[in-house]
């Protein structure tokens, strides 16, 4: 199966795991055919376990499903796993040799370890490219992308649906997780849907250019305000891949990626109710009328 | 005293920082902006020993202050790394 994601070509292999994959429809509108890959994504076709002098980088819990992920650093490789602490099985490993265009990976029978497992491989072989998922919901006014960060359970979700309700021709793009990357020509930044959108199923091959990007924080009132470079470094930084910033390799690339953006498309923060007002007061400050 | 080999000054959007990320999540990502003469004692110190004496004698040769106000700026400084775990 060869998907398109961010405008990059991915092959994923794999007999059972695609069997997987596809009896979701997430993956469906990025599925495409009769093109050459850029980068493979092999399942089962190692077990990669790593030695155990391995130098551990991150090892945190997977929101929600008592899995956690590891990413290692071996050898001149990179390494993740995906794991259960409670019995210790593992459920998924990946090997990258950074530089290379092949992701090698374990099979993996959990679907939702395979699919955050196939994220992991897209990251480590996007940012390179100059190309991330950020963690974040987006909507789209007439052709323009704003994005709302925030820690999981601060409202982004709940704050792109009170646009969709109070404010015409709106929709929404992704609901977690879709990807940035920068335009060939104008080298302005763009996003895209992805096959990652958390608990809503929004899935769309679809690309726009960024209006602005609005980190939430929860508030009795609400109130709005442009970041500085540095409020935006600290705005926009934890909702890049973080376990990528703890590599060398990969942290040179996000920051590029950060400065790129940041350079390019005003940041705010917006403390906010979830009520009307916060989305009126947010889409006016950003779209305000001419 | 020594500058950590992991930390950076990193150039983002124009600016010179210095980011200390978090190993775990919810940990507070902390940015530091550099400006010109914390850049000049950086570049001058990065990558050896020193001590508050070293950053004194930096300040005297590149500007025209005396000795207790490039004392009070040395040691000012230096605690700002040390509060943030950048010297060890």
């Amino acid at each position: 199966m060869h998907l398109k994601i961010a405008d990059h070509i991915i092959s994923v292999e794999g007999d059972n795991e695609l069997r997987l994959l596809t009896s979701c429809r997430a993956f469906d509108p990025f599925v495409v055919s009769d093109v050459e890959e850029e980068w493979s994504v092999r399942f089962g076709c190692t077990h990669a376990t790593f030695p155990s002098q391995a130098e551990i980088l991150y090892d945190v819990e997977i929101e929600d499903t008592g899995n956690y992920c590891r990413f290692l650093y071996y050898d001149g490789r990179y390494g993740m796993e995906i794991y259960n602490r409670s019995n210790g099985h593992r459920q998924v490993s990946l090997s990258y040799l950074p530089g290379g265009r092949l992701v090698e990976a374990s099979s993996c029978e959990d679907f939702s370890s395979l699919r955050f497992a196939l994220w992991f491989a897209v990251c480590m072989l996007a940012v390179p490219s100059m190309v991330t998922f950020v963690h974040s919901s987006v909507v789209v006014y007439h052709g323009n992308a704003v994005l709302f960060l925030g820690e999981s359970g601060t409202g982004k979700s709940t704050h792109s649906r009170l646009w969709l309700k109070n404010i015409d021709d709106v929709h929404l793009l992704n609901d977690d997780c879709p990807a940035i990357a920068f335009d060939a020509h104008t080298s302005r930044p763009v996003v895209y849907g992805s096959p990652w959108s958390g608990k809503t199923q929004c899935y769309r091959q679809e690309r726009y250019d960024i209006a602005a990007i609005v980190r939430l924080s929860q508030s009795q009132t609400n109130a709005i305000r442009r970041l500085s470079v540095s409020q935006s470094i600290v705005a926009l930084q934890p909702s890049l891949p973080p376990a990528l910033f703890l590599s060398s390799y990969f942290d040179n690339y996000l920051y590029q990626i950060l400065s790129d953006i940041i350079s390019k498309v005003p940041l705010y923060h917006l403390q906010c109710l979830p009520d009307d007002d916060a989305a009126i007061l947010c889409f006016n400050t950003i779209f305000p009328r001419q | 005293m020594r500058i950590k080999d992991k930390c950076k000054i990193r150039q983002v959007a124009g600016e010179s920082v210095l980011m200390i990320v978090g190993r775990n999540p919810g940990d507070m990502t902390k940015v530091m902006a550099f400006n010109e003469t914390s850049l000049y004692l950086w570049d001058q110190l990065q990558g050896r020993d020193f001590e508050i004496a070293d950053v004194v004698t930096l300040l005297l040769q590149r500007f025209d202050i005396d000795e207790t106000t490039a004392l009070n700026d040395a040691t000012s400084w230096v605690q700002t790394l040390k509060d943030h775990s950048i010297v060890s």
